[in-house]
C-alpha cells in the first residue's frame, strides 16, 4: 500500500502526538492553528485532512472554516472534535467534510477512516482492486466484492461462500488489507486438522499440557491479535469446537490448552465454506449460535464456469511476471467451453503447466490434451455404458431408467418395504408406485442403469 | 477570558486526549514514553488551570453556567 499524505490540524500538543502514533507508516504533517493549516493546505497535497474544530482557547470553531479549503484541495476531510452538537455536525457535513467523529477512540477510528478512504472514499481506487487484487470483469462479482469492501474496515464478521478454488482466501486477504487492522492475516483450513490438533492450533498450548508439548505455543487466535483470523471450511469443525470458538469470538478471550489464565486477542473473523450453509444448519452440522457469530455480511462467489469473462484476464495476471501465453482461436474456444470444476485454482495450475512447456503459442490439441487429462473421473458419477445409453436414448430416458433401477435396488435391500424406500430416497409415493408397477418409460421394463 | 462553554469544551477535549494517551501508553515506544508522560503532565496542568478558570467564572456567575 502506498503511504498516504495526511495533515492533522489540532491545537492540542498531546492530541497531535497521539495522532502521530496512530498514523505511523503514513507521511504525516501537523498544524496547530488555522493560519498554519491554511498555509500547508495551499502549498501541499494531502490525501486525508483531520481537523479539530476549536483551534485555540478562545477560538470560534475556526476548524470549520478549513473544511472548504481542504475539500477544494482534494483532501478527504475528517472532523475529530470534542464538540458534537447537532448544529456543528450538520454544518461540518454541509461544508463538505466526509466523516465526523467525537474524540476519544482515535486508534480504532483512524484505521477505519484510512481503510474507508482507500476502498471507497477515494472512489477510483476500488477499480484497481479488480484489475490487480481480485481479478474479475463479472459485474455481479464486482458488485458483491465492492459491497464486501465497504464492510472491510468494520469489525463485523464476514462469511465467504463458493466452491473450492473460487478465490475465497484471496478475497479474505484483500478484505484484511482493506480493514486497516495492523495485525497479521492468519488463515487456517479447519478440514486439515483432527479434532485435537485443531484445538491446539486454534487456542495454542502451554508447555507440558500434553505429551510432546515441549514449549509454549501461540495458537491462531493469539497470532491474529489486531488482525484477521480466516477460518476456511468451518463446516469441518465439530459442534464441541464450534462452542469453544463461539465463546472466544464473543469474549475475545480464550484459554490455551493447559493454561489456567485466559489470554486476550483482538481478532476479526472471516470464515468460509464450500458447503451449503442452510443444509449444514438443517443437519445440525453447523450450530445456529455459532453461525450467527460468524455470518455477518455474506459473499457468495460464483464458480469460474459462470464468469467466463474472467478466464483470459486471469491467465494474463498469472503470467504477468512469467512467460506470456498466446492461444489460437480454437484453443480459446475450448478454454471458454471447459467446465473448470477446480475453478481459479485449476486455471492457475493449467497456466503454470502450459507456461513451463516449450511453446508459448498454444494450439487446440495442446490445450485439450491437458484439460481432458485433468478432468475429474467420470466413473464416480456415471459409467461409460450409461453415457452411451444417454447418447442413444436421450438424457431423459437414462435419468428415468436410473431412477427406476435405484428404487428397485433400494426396495430389494429393504425386503420390499415401501415406507423405507420412500424415507431413504426422499421420493414421492406416485414415483414409487409407477416403478413398482413398471409404468416408467411408457411401461417398458428397463434395467440399463 | 474564554466563555464558559469554550472552557468546558477545552477541558473535555484535553481530558479525552489525556485518557487516550494513558490508554496508549503501554504501546508507546520506550524511547518516546518519557516525552509522552511529560506531555500528559502538561495537559493535566492545563486542565487544572482551566478548571480554576471555570470555578472563577462560576463564582462570578458567568454566562453558560453548567
Amino acid at each position: 500500500m502506498d503511504r498516504l499524505n495526511i495533515l492533522v490540524v489540532d491545537d492540542d500538543k498531546l492530541a497531535r502526538d497521539i495522532m502521530g502514533d496512530n498514523l505511523a507508516g503514513q507521511v504525516v504533517d501537523f498544524a496547530a492553528d488555522r493560519a498554519a493549516a491554511e498555509r500547508k493546505l495551499k502549498a501541499g497535497h494531502y490525501d486525508i485532512c483531520f481537523i479539530d474544530l476549536m483551534l485555540g482557547a478562545d477560538d470560534d470553531y475556526s476548524g470549520l472554516k478549513l473544511i472548504p479549503l481542504a475539500v477544494a484541495k482534494g483532501a478527504y476531510s475528517v472532523v475529530m472534535s470534542s464538540c458534537d452538537t447537532e448544529e456543528t455536525i450538520s454544518k461540518a457535513y454541509a461544508l463538505g467534510c466526509k466523516e465526523f467523529y467525537v474524540k476519544g477512540n482515535e486508534a480504532a477510528n483512524v484505521s477505519a477512516i484510512i481503510a474507508r478512504y482507500l476502498q471507497g472514499g477515494a472512489g477510483k481506487k476500488v477499480d484497481g482492486v479488480f484489475s490487480k487484487d481480485f481479478i474479475t470483469n463479472d459485474p455481479a462479482t464486482r458488485a458483491m466484492v465492492a459491497e464486501a469492501l465497504k464492510y472491510a474496515p468494520t469489525s463485523l464478521p464476514l462469511l465467504l461462500l463458493g466452491p473450492s478454488g473460487t478465490g475465497k482466501t484471496t478475497l479474505a486477504e484483500l478484505l484484511h488489507r482493506h480493514s486497516g487492522r495492523k495485525g497479521a492475516f492468519v488463515a487456517m483450513n479447519c478440514a486439515a486438522y483432527t479434532e485435537d490438533l485443531l484445538e491446539s492450533e486454534i487456542f495454542g498450548y502451554k508447555r507440558g499440557s500434553f505429551t510432546g508439548a515441549h514449549e509454549n505455543r501461540k495458537g491462531k487466535l493469539a497470532q491474529a491479535d489486531g488482525g484477521t483470523l480466516f477460518l476456511d471450511e468451518i463446516g469441518a469443525m465439530s459442534q464441541a469446537m464450534q462452542v469453544k470458538l463461539l465463546k472466544a469470538i464473543e469474549e475475545k478471550s480464550f484459554y490455551p490448552l493447559g493454561a489456567d489464565k485466559p489470554e486476550y486477542s483482538d481478532f476479526r473473523v472471516i470464515s468460509a465454506t464450500l458447503e451449503d450453509v442452510q443444509g449444514m444448519l438443517a443437519e445440525g452440522k453447523l450450530r445456529f449460535d455459532f453461525f450467527q457469530r460468524v455470518h455477518g455480511m455474506t459473499v457468495a462467489l460464483k464458480p469460474l464456469a459462470q464468469r467466463k469473462c474472467d478466464i483470459f484476464p486471469l491467465i494474463g495476471a498469472f503470467t504477468k511476471h512469467a512467460k506470456r501465453l498466446a492461444f489460437e482461436p480454437a484453443a480459446k474456444e475450448y478454454l471458454l467451453g471447459h467446465a473448470w470444476p477446480g475453478n481459479t485454482r485449476e486455471l492457475k495450475h493449467f497456466v503454470d503447466l502450459m507456461a513451463a512447456g516449450a511453446d508459448g503459442q498454444l494450439t487446440l490439441e495442446m490445450v485439450a490434451r491437458h484439460l481432458k487429462q485433468a478432468a475429474p473421473p467420470v466413473a464416480v458419477i456415471f459409467t461409460p455404458a450409461q453415457y452411451d445409453y444417454a447418447l442413444k436414448h436421450g438424457l431423459a430416458g437414462l435419468a428415468e431408467d436410473l431412477k427406476a433401477a435405484i428404487i428397485r435396488h433400494n426396495l430389494a435391500e429393504n425386503n420390499g418395504k415401501k415406507a423405507a424406500a420412500l424415507k431413504q430416497l426422499g421420493i414421492s409415493k406416485r414415483l414409487l408406485y409407477m416403478v413398482v408397477e413398471g409404468k416408467t418409460r411408457k411401461g417398458e421394463e428397463t434395467n440399463h442403469a | 477570558m474564554p466563555d464558559m462553554s469554550k472552557l468546558q469544551h477545552n477541558i473535555k477535549s484535553m481530558a479525552v486526549s489525556l485518557k487516550e494517551a494513558a490508554e496508549q501508553l503501554p504501546r508507546c515506544p520506550n524511547e518516546k514514553k518519557l516525552g509522552r508522560v511529560a506531555l500528559m503532565r502538561e495537559t493535566a496542568q492545563d486542565i487544572a488551570r482551566l478548571l480554576t478558570e471555570l470555578e472563577t467564572e462560576m463564582k462570578n456567575g458567568g454566562a453558560g453556567q453548567p
